[in-house]
């Protein structure tokens, strides 16, 4: 705990020259961290801190590095991450999620760890070594990694007489599935949950015809028309029952348990890989999780970044930390100690290592990320900045469509216009 | 602001008479009978969420999302000592954490508070009202615009990472939610009785201890208590300033057993957040004890 | 009228209180004033210390652009003109505020006021009733009165499932845009307890010789109520009147039990600092956010100060004459 002269100075005479000094970047405030220690955050419960504080112990005791643990649960973290990153006393190693960091790496918040010599990001699948990056820059190393599936109630698939493809198939032919569906269900229950506000299923969408959804440079690749096509094949899903009507989705919603999907009130649901591990452990009915639609020739899947290590761009141990995450992602003994308590490991090393020692749901996640490493495309660049508003965006403009409170045009012009001016 | 002006005659008699019982307990059997349905219906609904919770950590995951009733079909502890558990060092450790920041809380209020409200309420100096205005103000401005610049401020404090954060401005008085509580109560004490204490040969200092807070004993109590259970329930200040988990709060603790990006464990939410509950509600219990000791037990005799 | 009674009683102060010579009277006014500012210091530490920066600070943002990692950049009134004349979602949000302010606020007190008026009494369990009366406050925001809020008010929920039993066909309340806000009104009612305590306290703190007085002059229940109890209350009728106000408000959590966050359905639950909380710390734009705090400032300045204006006519102090 250094005092400065002008922290002194700034509490003798007011607050306000301390606050300039340590909030708003005139100068940087001294971070905690001690030579020989260095702190790290990460979001999660009982599990994760377990598997976090078993490695970094082990840690600990092979190298001597005191690692101050900043652990929280999820609620709350980015508030927190926020705040210590603008008084400029963010943790040396961050927890990074793939919808945050870009607002983070884009504001110079994190350093660019290709320029650690003692971290390899070559470690990781090649499919998930370009998701931190933005051009030559590194800024973030997946440390778990996630796709999105199509999680579907055996029983309520059963009942309603369909079969749930597993070669390629069409959005169109889901949107036919789910009436069918719906059909054999009758009222009440429903083919599939509404996805038409999810931004990455939209992305699926997109990506199926064979381009990207942002060019190279972060703009918008996807077209109004495409937007269009969307949001009018989920609107006439909500009419012809294929989809639950608006208040059954806006009950669940943020809820994985009070969600449609959560209790098996429709036959499928688009979800990622640990909400599928997460909804099996709610209850006894069997789910499974397979690909959503996809054609052969143009993948439109990618592995995704659950979590990412990152470091602080104001980190005064960067190089501790960049080795830190190379113990994390590589050392046989770490692995062991993560297991898959952050979500499946993004090295095939770590995977073919934990094989064989899971629960049926993990496992059941873990096989389902083998097949999407085979019919996945990465993707051409780090999500832009503004990335997490224009997500939610989405969800919002499905949503008005929805209740019939704004038209799929109008909707669609608010969303380009909000990506444009996001830039 | 017209609220602190010129003292005048006197609307009530000072209490010079032993205070007599109170009158509301001659009501007739039927009211009396009739209340106690009223208050039991109005108390069926506000019990019903802490049976619902009570029900919700008994049974399996899945009924706790379909149903709203409060009769579990099966009755399994098990989520109670596997609550205690997760989450090292656990929800014991928490709610330690979590009194020693609530009882500094509640003393901080209790002195820094009522120092202020006593000037507010009886002294007269310069530029009162506007002091007074501005002490409102700043429960106006919402939380999360002050949220980083007092973020910075603490950490070149040098007190993040410790309690003073959440403890130290309790001393300084920041709380004006109770400064004014503490004003209104003191202003429905007639003057009268410091005029008569400083006939006595007392101070300020002396009217304040000896009139002032024993004629204000509900308000302090309520005081107290809220401070008590507001700084128990805060997460936002202990998120933000504490970063060991040796170190969490209660709050911070059942947030542990959500977690949007992995499993969650809600039947042991459920069973720590009905535990965690029992702390405030024998604070409360004990201060109703207190809340009825006003200007009716305590008096002023001699 | 029976307070005129009281006020033929005697005053032990009054005689005292004779014409005094004037450098007495300064000499004490004086030491008056220095007694209230050594009362008032740690207040002032507390607000030089540690309350002004963080405002002044924030003040200071609100005319500029910034994201919270990079340095603030200084645009005038810009943030201000764009909310008032450019903004749909701050109008959204500062209606849903408004609505929910003038309809919950009167609602509470009107209850909270009624049961502390029954509760006022030596009643056997009366310490019960009054705690199991608080158990909605403390459970807040939590996740616990999310998850039941739903199941109490969706489309399969128990208020559904009683106005069926009366043939009434119920609707989805909490995910209705028309609906959801009331459902946050109904747990902003239920969650009585505060305002309920303070009268609580405030009843007990009644001189009880009033009453006395008031029963030997024959004075009825209700009268003695109208006469003696309300106008004392007043002071404490007005203070939970204004902070109700300023923290309904300011209600940021009851957005989290409906829509997780983010002001869903469609915008009917939209509350000012919800908006603010979410231009902030999710879009980063803390200085538009800084902007939306002080405008909210200048709203509850506003109608606070509209209420101390107005409280001259209904409110009464006992240290003070009619």
């Amino acid at each position: 705990m250094q005092i400065t002269r002008r922290t002194l100075l700034g509490v003798g005479t007011g607050t306000v020259a301390a606050l300039a000094a340590a909030g708003c970047g005139v100068g940087a405030a001294p971070s905690a961290s001690t030579p020989g220690s260095l702190r790290a955050t990460w979001w999660g419960g009982d599990s994760e801190n377990g598997a976090l504080n078993a490695a970094l112990d082990r840690y600990t005791e092979r190298t001597g590095l005191q690692v101050q643990r900043e652990s929280l649960p999820w609620d709350g973290y980015w508030d927190k991450l926020a705040t210590q990153t603008a008084a400029r006393n963010a943790p040396d190693l961050i927890m990074q999620a793939g919808s945050q960091i870009p607002d983070y790496a884009d504001r110079g918040a994190l350093l660019d760890l290709s320029s650690l010599s003692d971290l390899d990001p070559s470690v990781v699948d090649e499919g998930l070594r370009s998701f931190g990056a933005v051009e030559d820059q590194l800024f973030g190393v997946v440390a778990a990694a996630n796709a999105t599936g199509l999680v579907s109630s055996d029983e309520v698939v059963e009942e309603a007489g369909i079969t749930v493809p597993e070669q390629a198939w069409s959005w169109d032919e889901l949107a036919e599935l789910a009436d069918e569906a719906h059909r054999g269900l009758g009222d009440d229950r429903w083919g599939v949950a509404d996805a038409g506000g999810d931004l990455i299923a939209f992305i699926l969408y997109v990506r199926d015809s064979g381009k990207e959804f942002y060019a190279d440079d972060g703009t918008l690749n996807a077209t109004p028309e495409e937007l269009t096509a969307w949001l009018t094949l989920w609107h006439e899903l909500r009419a012809s029952g294929g989809a639950p009507p608006p208040d059954v989705t806006a009950e669940g919603a943020g809820s994985l348990p009070s969600s449609p999907l959560g209790q098996h009130r429709v036959a499928m649901g688009l979800a990622w890989t640990q909400d599928f591990v997460a909804l099996a452990a709610l209850d006894d009915r069997p789910r499974s999780i397979s690909l959503p639609p996809h054609s052969t020739e143009n993948p439109s899947l990618w592995m995704n970044a659950a979590s990412l290590w990152s470091v602080s761009a104001t980190s005064p141990s960067s190089a501790a930390a960049g080795e830190l995450i190379s113990y994390l992602l590589t050392d046989t003994e770490a692995i062991t100690d993560l297991g898959v308590r952050l979500g499946m490991p993004p090295t095939q090393a770590a995977r073919d290592q934990l094989a064989g020692s899971l629960d049926p749901a993990p496992q059941a996640a873990m096989d389902y990320m083998s097949l999407v490493a085979t019919t996945s495309r990465p993707l051409n660049r780090l999500w832009p900045s503004g990335f997490a508003e224009l997500r939610t965006l989405l969800s919002e403009i499905n949503e008005a469509v929805a209740f019939e409170s704004s038209s799929i045009s109008a909707g669609v012009e608010q969303f380009f216009q909000a990506a444009e001016s996001g830039e | 602001m017209a609220l602190l002006t010129r003292p005048g005659p006197l609307p009530v008699t000072a209490p010079t008479d032993p205070p007599p019982e109170r009158t509301a307990g001659r009501t007739s059997t039927v009211r009396r009978v009739l209340l106690h349905l009223l208050l039991i219906a109005v108390c069926a609904l506000t019990a019903y969420p802490l049976l619902w919770m009570l029900r919700s950590s008994l049974v399996p995951t899945e009924e706790i999302f379909s149903s709203p009733s409060v009769v579990p079909t099966t009755v399994d502890w098990a989520n109670y000592p596997a609550g205690w558990e997760a989450n090292p060092p656990g929800m014991g450790r928490f709610l330690l954490n979590s009194l020693v920041v609530c009882l500094g809380a509640v003393v901080g209020n209790l002195v820094a508070c009522t120092l202020t409200a006593y000037a507010f309420a009886r002294l007269r100096f310069p530029l009162r009202r506007l002091w007074f205005a501005l002490m409102l103000a700043t429960v106006m401005l919402p939380a999360h615009a002050t949220l980083i610049p007092q973020y910075s401020l603490f950490t070149a404090l040098g007190w993040v990472n410790t309690y003073l954060p959440l403890i130290v401005p309790k001393f300084l008085a920041t709380d004006a939610f109770f400064i004014f509580l503490l004003v209104q109560f003191m202003r429905s004490i007639p003057r009268e009785l410091d005029e008569a204490a400083e006939i006595d040969g007392c101070g300020h200092v002396g009217i304040f201890t000896r009139i002032i807070l024993p004629l204000t004993t509900p308000a302090l109590a309520t005081t107290a208590v809220f401070t008590f259970i507001w700084t128990y329930e805060d997460f936002m200040g202990p998120l933000i300033y504490l970063s060991d988990l040796n170190s969490y709060t209660v709050p911070l603790g059942l947030r542990m057993f959500v977690n949007s990006m992995g499993e969650s464990s809600y039947g042991q939410l459920f069973a720590m957040s009905v535990l965690s509950l029992v702390p405030v509600f024998v604070v409360f219990v004990l201060f109703q004890r207190r809340l009825i000791a006003g200007i009716a037990t305590t008096g002023l005799k001699g | 009228m029976s307070l005129a009674v009281q006020r033929g009683a005697q005053t032990p102060g009054a005689s005292a209180a004779g014409p005094r010579r004037r450098p007495v009277a300064r000499l004490r006014r004086r030491r008056e004033a220095v007694t209230g500012y050594a009362f008032l210091l740690p207040w002032f530490v507390g607000l030089v210390g540690l309350v002004v920066g963080p405002m002044a600070m924030s003040a200071y943002l609100s005319f500029t652009e910034y994201d919270l990692f990079t340095d603030a950049r200084w645009v005038g009134l810009e943030n201000y003109r764009q909310i008032l004349t450019a903004d749909p979602d701050f109008r959204q949000s500062l209606t849903v505020t408004v609505v929910y302010v003038v309809v919950s606020v009167p609602l509470r007190l009107a209850l909270a006021l009624g049961l502390a008026l029954l509760m006022n009494r030596a009643l056997r369990g009366i310490s019960v009733y009054r705690a199991v009366m608080y158990l909605p406050s403390l459970l807040g925001g939590s996740v616990a009165v999310a998850l039941l809020w739903r199941q109490l008010f969706g489309r399969d929920g128990a208020v559904n499932q009683l106005l069926a039993l009366v043939g009434v066909e119920g609707r989805n309340w909490i995910a209705t845009p028309d609906t959801a806000l009331s459902t946050i009104v109904v747990l902003a009612v239920w969650q009585f307890g505060s305002p309920m305590i303070i009268f609580l306290a405030g009843l007990q703190n009644l001189p009880p010789e009033l009453h006395e007085a008031a029963t030997v002059d024959g004075a009825g229940r209700w009268r003695r109520f109208l006469w003696i109890t309300l106008p004392l209350l007043t002071p404490i009728i007005f203070f939970n009147l204004i902070m109700q106000t300023i923290t309904a408000f300011q209600a940021f959590t009851p957005s989290f039990i409906i829509s997780n966050g983010t002001g869903g359905p469609v915008g009917s639950t939209l509350f000012y600092t919800l908006y603010l909380y979410q231009r902030a710390f999710t879009e980063f734009d803390m200085g538009y956010a800084s902007a939306l705090a002080w405008i909210l400032v200048a709203v509850i300045a506003t109608v606070t100060a509209v209420n101390f204006i107005a409280s001259r006519r209904w409110v009464f102090y006992s240290d003070e004459g009619r």
